[in-house]
C-alpha cells in the first residue's frame, strides 16, 4: 500500500491549504495541468461533497468531462457504482481517510479517500486518488496460492522435510517429519537441529556435511542411520537444498529425509539372496565336479560358510557299522570330535529325518553331560541337517554358533537345501563309483560281456568278447547278435530273447559261438533282462565263458576214460587169452596153474615198467633185464646183452616181454639154462633199410643139451612165432637149432621208437 | 554147428586177443582166413581174401577200424564189432552193427555171429 501512496501523499504533501471555491483559479488550473501528466486518476471533491476538479487519467477513466464539475460524483460516470462514497468523503471531511476497492473492467485499483486541505483546521473537500494495484494484487494472489500450494505440497510429501536457517536452527517442519520423529511443532521450532529430536541429529559429520551444502557445495546424499524410541532401527538418505532467503545476503537449508529402511532391508536380503544362490550355485559346480568324496565335504563346508555365515561347521557320515563318524570339519577341536562322534538326533532308520535346531544349548533338552562337552568348545547354538542319500539317512551336517542364534525359516531351507544337494553329491559319487568299478569290471573281464535291446542288436562290446570272438567294438556294436550263432542252430537268439522280453533269465547255458575268420567257440552263456529305471526291460546282457579249455579237458578226460577202460578190457581179454590157451596146452591143472601164473606175473611187469613211463613206451634194455630177471640166478651171470638203447611202444613191450617170458621159460625148462655153463646172448641192433628203420633182435642159446624140436606147438610157440609177429608187424623166426635155441626178431621202428631216448 | 565152415577174417591188433579169438572161433567149426593186426591190413585182405564173415575190432593201434566197416557193409559182407569201449565208440552210421565187449565168452560171439549172418543186409 505504501509503495503507491508516497506520490499522492507528497502531491498533498506540499500543497497549500486549498478550498475549491476560493482557491485562485490559477493555482488550481496549474495543479490540474500538473496532475493530468500523472497516470494516477485525481479527483477533487469540495466539501459540498460536489466534484471539484479532476486529471486526465480520472477522465479517462471515469468518463468525467467539464459539464460535470460541480456536480455530485453520484450523479455522473462511474462514480454510480461507488454507492459509499459520499459516507468516504464525509470521514475524510471529518478527517478520517478510507480506502476502497475498485474495479475498472480488468484492472484493480485501491481508492484512497483523504481529507483535502488540511493546512491548519479547516478541510475543505476530500481528495480520490485510484492506484492501480492490478499487478499487484496479482502478485499478492500467486504469492497467496503458492505458499498455500508449498504447504500442502510440503505436508503431503511422505518424506520427512526441515526447514533449517543459516544457524542450522529448525525453521519448519513437514507433517511427515513431526510423525516419524514423534515430535510436536512447539517442540523443535527454533531449536538446533543438533539440540532436537534427543540428539539424535548430533553428529560431526552431519553437520559440517549441513554446513557445506549452506555453503553451496554440491554434496553427496549423507546416510544416517536413526534409532528410534522403540530401538526399531531406520535407514535416511538427507539431501540438501540451499534456498536464499528474499531481501537478505543469508540462506536456508531445506533437508530432505528419504526414509530408506524398507529398501536397505531389501537390497539387503537381495544381496544376501543372491550371495546364497551364488554359494548354492558354486557348490552344485563344485560337487558335479569333484571327483572324491573330500572335495564333496570341501565344497559343502564352504558353502555353509557363504550361505549360513557360519565358520564353524562339520559333516558326519554313518559308516558300515550304523556309527556318525566325522569326515570333514571347520573349527572344531579333536576332543569335541572324539567327545560326540556317534551322537544322532535320528534312530538310524528314520525315513523321514528332520532338520534339528538348538537356538541355546543351555535351554536344550539335552544331556548335561553332552550340554558341557558343548559348552566347552565354545558353542552356544546348533543346527541338525540330515543327510539323505536313495531315501536313506546317511550322515549329517552341523553348523555351529558362538552365541545363541534364532534359526530362521529361511536358513534352515537354505542348509536344507545344501544338505539335499550334498546327499545328491554322495548319490552320485557312489554311483559313479559302482558304475566305474562295474566299467571296470566289464572292461577287465576275460568273459565277453555284451548287451543288445530287444531286437538282438549289440550296443555294448567289452575287452573280453574283442578276443573271445575276434571282432572289436567298433565292428560289430549296431549289428544284430545273430552274427554269432552258428548256422547249425539258427532258432537260439531268437528263443533267448523270447526268454528275456518276459523278464527271463538264462544261466551257464552251454552253447557255440561263431568267430569272425568262422571257427567255432564253446561258451557257457548267462543272459539276463536289463531294465530302464521305470523297470522296463529294454535289453539283455550276455556274459558268455569261453569253454574250449574246459570241454577239451572233459573230452580229454573222457578219452582217458575210454582209453582206460579199453586198456582194462583188453588187458582182461588177454588174461583171458593166456589162461584159456595155457588150459588148452597144460596136461595138468597144477602146471597150468603155475604157467598161468608165471606169464601172468611177466604181464604185470611189463605194466609196471609201463606206468613207470605213463605208458608212453619202454627202453628196450629195462624190458629185457626185468624180463630175465626171475631167470637169473644170482651168483651166476647167464645172459649177455649187447644192443643200443631204442625206444619201444608199449604195444611191442608189451609182446616184447611175453616173448622173452616164454623163452625164459623154455630154455629154463630145455634149453641153455637147464645146464650149468648154459648162456643166452640177447643182442640188438637198429638199422635203416630203404628209409625204414628196422629193429632186429636175435637170441640164441649156447652151452645147454642138445636141442631137438618140440613134439607139440605149445602155447609159448605160437604166442612167439604168430602173436609177436603180430604185434611188432614184423617177422619172428624161431629155430631149435641143435646147438642151442635161435630166435631172430626183425621189426619195422616209427621214427618215434628210434629214439635213443626218452 | 550153425557156424560151421563158416570163412570169418580176424581183425584185431592185440596178438594173444588174436589168437583167443582164433580158438573160440575154430572151437564153432569156423575157419579162419586171415588175422589182420592194422586197419591197412584190414582193407587189404578184405579186397584179397574170400570170406563169409568178419569180426572188426573197433581200435586198431589208435585208428579206428570204420573204414574197414564201410568197405565191408559195401561189400554186403556180414561183421560184428569187438571193442573195450561199448556201443558209444560205435559212430552214427554204424550204430546197429552188433558188438561184442572184450572180454567176451564164446556164446557171445556164436550169438552175434549167427545173429548177423541171419539179417538181411541192406546196401548202404
Amino acid at each position: 500500500m505504501t509503495s503507491g501512496a508516497p506520490t499522492a501523499s507528497g502531491w498533498i504533501g506540499y500543497h497549500q491549504p486549498y478550498d475549491a471555491e476560493t482557491a485562485p483559479e490559477s493555482t488550481t488550473q496549474g495543479l490540474i495541468d500538473i496532475l493530468d501528466v500523472i497516470d494516477i486518476p485525481v479527483v477533487v471533491i469540495g466539501c459540498a461533497g460536489a466534484i471539484a476538479s479532476f486529471n486526465l487519467a480520472a477522465a479517462n477513466m471515469l468518463g468525467l468531462t467539464a459539464l460535470d464539475i460541480g456536480r455530485l460524483p453520484g450523479e455522473t460516470g462511474r462514480f454510480a457504482a461507488l454507492p459509499g462514497l459520499m459516507d468516504w468523503v464525509a470521514k475524510a471531511v471529518a478527517g478520517t481517510s478510507s480506502r476502497h476497492d475498485f474495479h475498472d473492467g480488468n484492472r484493480a485499483f485501491v481508492l484512497r479517500v483523504s481529507p483535502h486541505g488540511r493546512s491548519g483546521s479547516r478541510i475543505s473537500g476530500a481528495v480520490l486518488t485510484f492506484t492501480n494495484v492490478t499487478a499487484f494484487r496479482a502478485s499478492v494472489e500467486q504469492a497467496i496460492h503458492d505458499r498455500e500450494f508449498t504447504k500442502a505440497v510440503l505436508n503431503t510429501v511422505p518424506e520427512p522435510l526441515l526447514v533449517l536457517d543459516a544457524a542450522l536452527r529448525i525453521q519448519t517442519a513437514n507433517r511427515a517429519f513431526h510423525a516419524m520423529f514423534e515430535v510436536s511443532r512447539e517442540e523443535i521450532q527454533g531449536v538446533p537441529l543438533r539440540e532436537s529430536c534427543n540428539g539424535g541429529f548430533a553428529l560431526p559429520a552431519l553437520d559440517r556435511w549441513l554446513s557445506g551444502s549452506l555453503a553451496g557445495e554440491d554434496r553427496e546424499p549423507f546416510g544416517l542411520d536413526w534409532s528410534d524410541a522403540s530401538a526399531a532401527r531406520r535407514s535416511f538418505l538427507l539431501t540438501a537444498r540451499r534456498l536464499s532467503v528474499a531481501g537478505t545476503t543469508g540462506s536456508n537449508i531445506l533437508l530432505c529425509f528419504q526414509d530408506i529402511t524398507r529398501p536397505k532391508q531389501i537390497e539387503q536380503a537381495l544381496e544376501r539372496h543372491a550371495a546364497e544362490q551364488a554359494a548354492l550355485r558354486r557348490l552344485t559346480d563344485r560337487l558335479y565336479r569333484a571327483e572324491t568324496l573330500a572335495e564333496m565335504h570341501d565344497a559343502a563346508l564352504d558353502a555353509i560358510a557363504e550361505a549360513l555365515d557360519s565358520d564353524r561347521s562339520s559333516i558326519l557320515l554313518v559308516d558300515a557299522r550304523n556309527v556318525m563318524r566325522f569326515v570333514a570339519w571347520r573349527g572344531l577341536s579333536e576332543r569335541y570330535r572324539a567327545a560326540v562322534e556317534g551322537h544322532s538326533p535320528w534312530a538310524p532308520d528314520d525315513p523321514a529325518p528332520q532338520p534339528v535346531c538348538l537356538p541355546d544349548i543351555e535351554t536344550a533338552d539335552e544331556p548335561e553331560a553332552l550340554k558341557r562337552v558343548v559348552r566347552e568348545e565354545g558353542i552356544r547354538a546348533l543346527c541338525f541337517m540330515p543327510l539323505i542319500a536313495h531315501g536313506r539317512l546317511i550322515g549329517k551336517f552341523m553348523t555351529y554358533y558362538r552365541a545363541t542364534h534364532e534359526f530362521t525359516g529361511e536358513e534352515v531351507a537354505l542348509a536344507s537345501t545344501i544338505a539335499r544337494q550334498l546327499g545328491f553329491g554322495i548319490e552320485r559319487k557312489q554311483a559313479d563309483d559302482a558304475r566305474a568299478m562295474l566299467a571296470a569290471l566289464v572292461t577287465s573281464s576275460h568273459d565277453a560281456i555284451i548287451s543288445t535291446d530287444l531286437e538282438g542288436v549289440i550296443g555294448s562290446w567289452n575287452a573280453g568278447a574283442e578276443t573271445m570272438y575276434g571282432y572289436t567294438a567298433d565292428e560289430i556294436v549296431g549289428k544284430r547278435f545273430t552274427l554269432l550263432i552258428p548256422s547249425d542252430r539258427p532258432e537260439e537268439e531268437g528263443t533267448i530273447l523270447g526268454c528275456i522280453r518276459r523278464g527271463v533269465g538264462l544261466a551257464h547255458f552251454e552253447t557255440a559261438r561263431r568267430r569272425k575268420d568262422g571257427t567255432l567257440i564253446e561258451v557257457s552263456i548267462t543272459v539276463s533282462p536289463i531294465s530302464d529305471a521305470k523297470g522296463r526291460i529294454v535289453g539283455a546282457s550276455k556274459i558268455a565263458r569261453d569253454i574250449t579249455d574246459r570241454k577239451r579237458q572233459e573230452r580229454h578226460q573222457n578219452t582217458l576214460v575210454n582209453e582206460l577202460n579199453h586198456r582194462v578190457k583188453n588187458t582182461l581179454a588177454s588174461v583171458q587169452s593166456i589162461a584159456a590157451q595155457t588150459l588148452r596146452h597144460s596136461e595138468t591143472t597144477a602146471k597150468a596153474q603155475k604157467q598161468i601164473t608165471s606169464r601172468l606175473v611177466a604181464l604185470s611187469k611189463a605194466h609196471d615198467v609201463l606206468t613207470q613211463r605213463s605208458w608212453e613206451g619202454a627202453p628196450l634194455r629195462q624190458l629185457i633185464e626185468e624180463a630175465v630177471a626171475p631167470h637169473c640166478v644170482p651168483e651166476v651171470e647167464r645172459f649177455d646183452l649187447d644192443g643200443p638203447e631204442v625206444w619201444v611202444s608199449p604195444k611191442k613191450a608189451l609182446a616184447m616181454t611175453m616173448a622173452l617170458h616164454e623163452l625164459c621159460t623154455n630154455a629154463v625148462k630145455y634149453g641153455a639154462l637147464s645146464a650149468d655153463k648154459g648162456r643166452v646172448r640177447i643182442a640188438w641192433s637198429v638199422r635203416d633199410a630203404a628209409g625204414q628203420l628196422r629193429l632186429r633182435l636175435r637170441w640164441s642159446e649156447i652151452g645147454g643139451p642138445l636141442v631137438s624140436p618140440p613134439s607139440r606147438h605149445g602155447f609159448g610157440s605160437r604166442l612167439i612165432e604168430r602173436g609177436l609177429g603180430l604185434d611188432l608187424g614184423g617177422e619172428v623166426r624161431l629155430a631149435f637149432d641143435p646147438a642151442g635155441v635161435v630166435c631172430v626178431i626183425d621189426a619195422p621202428l616209427t621214427a618215434e621208437e628210434s629214439r635213443p631216448q626218452h | 554147428m550153425k557156424l560151421d565152415g563158416l570163412r570169418v577174417l580176424v581183425v584185431e591188433d592185440e596178438a594173444l586177443i588174436a589168437m583167443l579169438i582164433e580158438d573160440t572161433l575154430a572151437d564153432l567149426g569156423c575157419l579162419v582166413v586171415g588175422v589182420a593186426p592194422t586197419l591197412e591190413e584190414a582193407l587189404q585182405r578184405i579186397s584179397s581174401l574170400t570170406f563169409d564173415a568178419a569180426i572188426l575190432d573197433v581200435n586198431l593201434n589208435g585208428d579206428d577200424s570204420y573204414p574197414a566197416a564201410m568197405d565191408l557193409a559195401r561189400r554186403r559182407i556180414p561183421f560184428v564189432f569187438s571193442t573195450g569201449y561199448g556201443a558209444v565208440a560205435i559212430p552214427e552210421p554204424l550204430k546197429g552193427v552188433p558188438f561184442v565187449v572184450k572180454p567176451f565168452e564164446a556164446s557171445d560171439l556164436e550169438r552175434v555171429l549167427t545173429a548177423v549172418l541171419q539179417e538181411p543186409r541192406e546196401a548202404n
